[in-house]
């Protein structure tokens, strides 16, 4: 009878863990990339620096990203339907170019939620800064640092 | 629907363990009396507990028939659910109060969603052991709890068509050939003779450490026989409808007075 007793509480603590929860179309995955531009003093001491564009555009889109601003922190989404999305940084004095290569895993979330990819393996074919960091490969929302430093002279 | 089911598992457990302890005071007054004749012919010995276990006979190990039936979750599922066509047979065979019990299935999933057309097709199988605790019951009804390993082999496949808000639409197609998955179940279940050798009962399932392989494309959305990949755990519920083809007369221990 021991075993028995013993058998119903394994399986009730068993259903206790079977009953996960549904999912309610939350993700921590994103389309965009993060970037901060840095700059190092003598003592190679980094610290934010701001850096007026023109424009950042994709030859992928029509659209415009940031158009005469200032920032030292950027946010720029990634083509779903592609395996690369380039961009085009504009200045007064010239410009810049970055590939982004990536994968990704594709899951299905629920019929009322859809598709949801993350962006995985985030890597540069070619990119025209002086120095860049991947810091972050996986583009997800909990990460506080920029998936991507670069520093340039100033 | 989790209400049901819990409602089910809950009353189920409450019959079990009512048949338990009606079995328990049962063996409990037999073995009372038993002591209290052995008490009066011999001499007094209250150190030593007089247990009486009745011998099983060595012909009782040999198996005296298989069930065999189908699930009617699955065929009511298929009747009335739209996107899923799933088929179970389930068998067992009796050695003594032990059963070894598998069962195959088959599933074709579609559903179809915000920008996705999700499809899988494949099969299943369980084989485990089931030990039963009515020993005494002269219409072999059976009340077990065991234990399943259980696979699955299937091939899914994904079309996404959907539009993001800067690049515009986009269209792709994943597809995830031979893909394996495995997993373990607690089981116990009720097996009820409703008339000749017609048996119908349940199997309430805890489903457990289910592992996908081969799934390189796209991660896997829904398995033959365990349901949505994403949990690691869940459980489910099947209903059957048996039918005991028997080749020998299966022997019962007798109940001892």
């Amino acid at each position: 009878m021991n075993l028995i007793r013993n058998f119903i509480i394994i399986l009730l603590i068993a259903a206790v863990i079977a009953c996960d929860v549904d999912s309610n179309c939350g993700s921590i995955a994103v389309n965009y990339v993060t970037l901060s531009s840095y700059t190092t003093n003598l003592n190679q001491e980094e610290s934010l620096a701001e850096i007026t564009y023109d424009s950042i555009i994709s030859p992928q889109t029509d659209s415009v990203f940031i158009k005469d601003s200032t920032t030292a922190n950027l946010i720029l989404p990634l083509d779903p339907g592609s395996s690369q999305t380039d961009f085009y940084f504009y200045y007064n004095e010239g410009g810049d170019t970055i590939s982004f290569t990536y994968g990704k895993r594709t899951r299905v979330d629920s019929p009322e939620c859809g598709i949801d990819f993350e962006f995985v393996g985030l890597d540069t074919i070619f990119q025209t800064y002086d120095s860049m960091i991947i810091v972050n490969d996986t583009l997800r929302r909990t990460i506080n640092a920029p998936n991507i430093k670069f520093y340039i002279n100033q | 629907m989790r209400l049901i089911l819990s409602f089910t598992l809950i009353s189920s457990l409450l019959f079990s363990g009512s048949s338990f302890a009606q079995l328990q005071s049962r063996n409990a007054s037999s073995n009372n009396a038993n002591s209290k004749q052995n008490n009066q012919e011999q001499a007094p010995d209250t150190t030593k507990v007089n247990e009486y276990k009745p011998k099983v006979p060595k012909e009782f190990f040999i198996p005296t028939g298989i069930r065999i039936g189908t699930d009617l979750v699955a065929l009511g599922i298929d009747a009335f659910g739209g996107k899923r066509e799933r088929y179970e047979f389930q068998a067992d065979i009796d050695i003594h109060r032990v059963y070894v019990a598998g069962s195959f299935g088959t599933s074709a999933y579609r559903s179809t969603g915000e920008g996705f057309d999700y499809s899988h097709e494949g099969n299943f199988y369980r084989i485990g052991l089931d030990a039963n605790f009515l020993k005494y019951d002269p219409d072999y009804n059976t009340f077990t709890v065991g234990i399943r390993y259980a696979t699955a082999n299937f091939s899914e496949q994904l079309n996404v068509n959907s539009t993001d808000g800067v690049f515009g639409d986009y269209t792709e197609s994943f597809t995830n050939d031979n893909v394996r998955a495995r997993w373990f179940e607690l089981t116990t279940g009720l097996r009820v003779n409703i008339f000749n050798n017609f048996y119908t009962g349940y199997t309430f399932r805890i489903q457990i450490n289910r592992k996908i392989f081969n799934a390189d494309e796209f991660r896997s959305y829904d398995i033959p026989g365990f349901g949505k990949a994403e949990f690691n755990n869940r459980w489910t519920f099947n209903y059957y409808l048996m039918y005991r083809i028997a080749w020998k007369e299966k022997g019962v221990m007798k109940r001892t007075r």
